[in-house]
């Protein structure tokens, strides 16, 4: 269908899918290390400024 | 009474409401799927009708690569214009997701110019018998590549928030000077790049079996640009949170109230 | 602001300030040029002038970080920030001062290297004309840059990346000013002038956006 130029439109768009894929992917994986990273650390009992309870802010 | 406030204050209200990060995530997370959505069926068009277009009498088959370039190319400077507008947004108004706005489309900028470049060159050189040639257009987008790497470099290399958020709006806002250089320096300077046909507003000079699938393929990847910088301002809000966490535990480890209560 | 000038100046030349590595700088990369391309007199007296100005270009860039670095490092920097004197202006002295410290220098080697380069003296002249005007906007577009990159412990090569983009039009209008007073149908007076004008222009933004990224990031 594309005859000779078959060789540059070919890798042009593969480029293309494999450039946006490899984006999509990074992101993906970087928002599942973030998720687990802020799971361990709510679970070890660090709390988030605004979510924390007076008691704990307290110096008294 | 948050209710009321947005009800009569409209726009602006709106607006600073979003600064909040967690406002930001809530929205985001039903936004990134519509927009995807959207994307993948508008690339879907795109494909289809760019396929099926007819080969242009004096490019061929290579026409086909048309569909993939120019899009890669407007989405590199509308990335940069979505970095500027955050950069003044971060420099006038202070706005807090501003910040996280420039290093969110940095690297995602620098990924549309890299194949902006790379199906030029691959369009070059079947058309133009060349893969490269030093005119004005490909140069200055040459050099849109090299400003986004060096934004790229700066935003890891400064720790401190504050002097980083800055430093990247300034660096940015400095930069755009090369954007209309892009846009006009085919007008400008007679050199090989071909000259705008598309925006003349009256009867663009492209024929319309070419001209609807290279609009649906730009608004494609529009839409894949704003979900991959949603995405990216969504990973970059969670980083900052794990890092105020860890410096706040970090801080009560030192602090003596911790061991006094335990 | 004159004792600020002398003493830049004076501190420049003492030993570690490095004001003269520039010159040798620029010697090593002339130098470099005919053992790459060839000894061919005539291609080196061709590409003499772009050589130089490349050279001088690098050189430049190399020198830059210095501008704040050494006051920063001994504290100097957090006093000059709280001068009531106006961030702009002591920018610009500072520039000053490093342009006559490190460009200087440069430009008096120039017509020396020429002649490494089998250049034609009115070739000489013309370089040696774009670079004086020249590298005064290098200078001050590098302060933006060396504002930004100052507290970074390896800002240099971050610094010339983030610049690269201003400093190439600079160099355009440099090389082209001098093949056009060298080459009969080329054009000298517009690039020459349209030089001067971006000179003038970066000595406004360069002190201007220096001083307050510098106010911002006290650290």
């Amino acid at each position: 269908m594309f005859g000779d130029h078959a060789a540059f439109i070919v890798p042009a768009y593969g480029a293309s899918v494999i450039v946006i894929v490899l984006l999509i992917i990074w992101l993906r994986i970087q928002y599942s290390k973030h998720q687990k990273e802020l799971l361990t650390l709510e679970q070890s009992g660090i709390k988030r400024r605004a979510v924390q309870t007076p008691d704990e802010n307290s110096n008294q | 009474m948050s209710d009321e406030t947005t009800k009569t204050a409209g726009f602006w209200t709106w607006f600073w409401d979003l600064a909040n990060p967690t406002r930001f995530l809530a929205i985001a997370n039903w936004l990134i799927p519509v927009l995807a959505i959207f994307t993948c069926i508008l690339l879907a068009i795109g494909l289809f009708l760019g396929f099926s277009a007819p080969q242009d009498y004096q490019q061929g088959a290579t026409v086909q690569i048309m569909f993939i370039h120019v899009p890669a190319s407007w989405t590199a400077m509308m990335c940069y214009s979505v970095m500027s507008i955050s950069a003044l947004g971060s420099l006038v108004w202070r706005h807090p997701l501003a910040d996280v706005s420039i290093r969110a489309a940095a690297p995602i900028g620098a990924a549309f110019t890299f194949l902006a470049l790379l199906t030029g060159s691959l369009w070059g050189k079947p058309m133009w018998g060349t893969w490269w040639v030093w005119d004005a257009r490909l140069t200055s987008v040459l050099i849109l590549f090299i400003i986004y790497m060096g934004l790229i470099a700066l935003s890891r290399a400064i720790e401190e928030p504050t002097t980083a958020a800055r430093s990247l709006a300034i660096i940015t806002l400095i930069g755009f000077i090369n954007i209309p250089i892009i846009k006009f320096s085919v007008d400008w300077w007679n050199t090989l790049h071909q000259p705008a046909s598309v925006s003349r507003l009256a009867k663009p000079a492209m024929d319309a079996v070419f001209l609807y699938p290279l609009l649906t393929m730009a608004i494609a990847y529009t839409t894949l640009f704003f979900t991959l910088h949603l995405l990216a301002m969504r990973n970059e809000i969670l980083r900052r949170r794990i890092r105020s966490m860890r410096m706040s535990a970090a801080r009560k480890f030192d602090s003596p109230s911790a061991s006094d209560r335990k | 602001m004159m004792a600020l000038l002398l003493r830049d100046i004076k501190l420049a030349f003492r030993v570690g300030g490095g004001a003269l590595t520039g010159i040798l700088f620029f010697l090593a990369v002339v130098t470099i040029v005919p053992f790459a391309v060839g000894p061919d007199l005539n291609l080196l007296s061709k590409i003499g002038p772009a050589i130089l100005w490349i050279a001088a270009l690098l050189a430049s860039l190399l020198g830059l970080d210095r501008l704040f670095q050494q006051d920063r490092e001994d504290g100097t920097l957090d006093v000059i920030i709280i001068q009531p004197h106006s961030l702009t202006a002591i920018v610009f002295i500072k520039c000053v001062s490093h342009w006559l410290a490190n460009g200087l220098p440069l430009l008096l080697a120039t017509p020396i290297f020429g002649l490494f380069m089998n250049m034609e003296p009115l070739a000489i002249g013309a370089v040696l004309a774009t670079l004086i005007v020249g590298t005064p906007a290098i200078t001050f577009i590098g302060a933006i840059g060396a504002a930004v990159t100052v507290s970074l412990p390896r800002g240099g090569l971050l610094l010339a990346v983030l610049i690269l983009p201003l400093v190439i039009p600079v160099l355009i209008f440099g090389v082209s000013a001098t093949y056009g007073a060298i080459q009969d149908p080329a054009p000298f007076t517009s690039p020459f002038l349209i030089l001067c004008a971006l000179t003038l222009f970066f000595s406004v933004l360069g002190p201007i956006t220096a001083g307050w990224m510098l106010a911002q990031s006290t650290d």
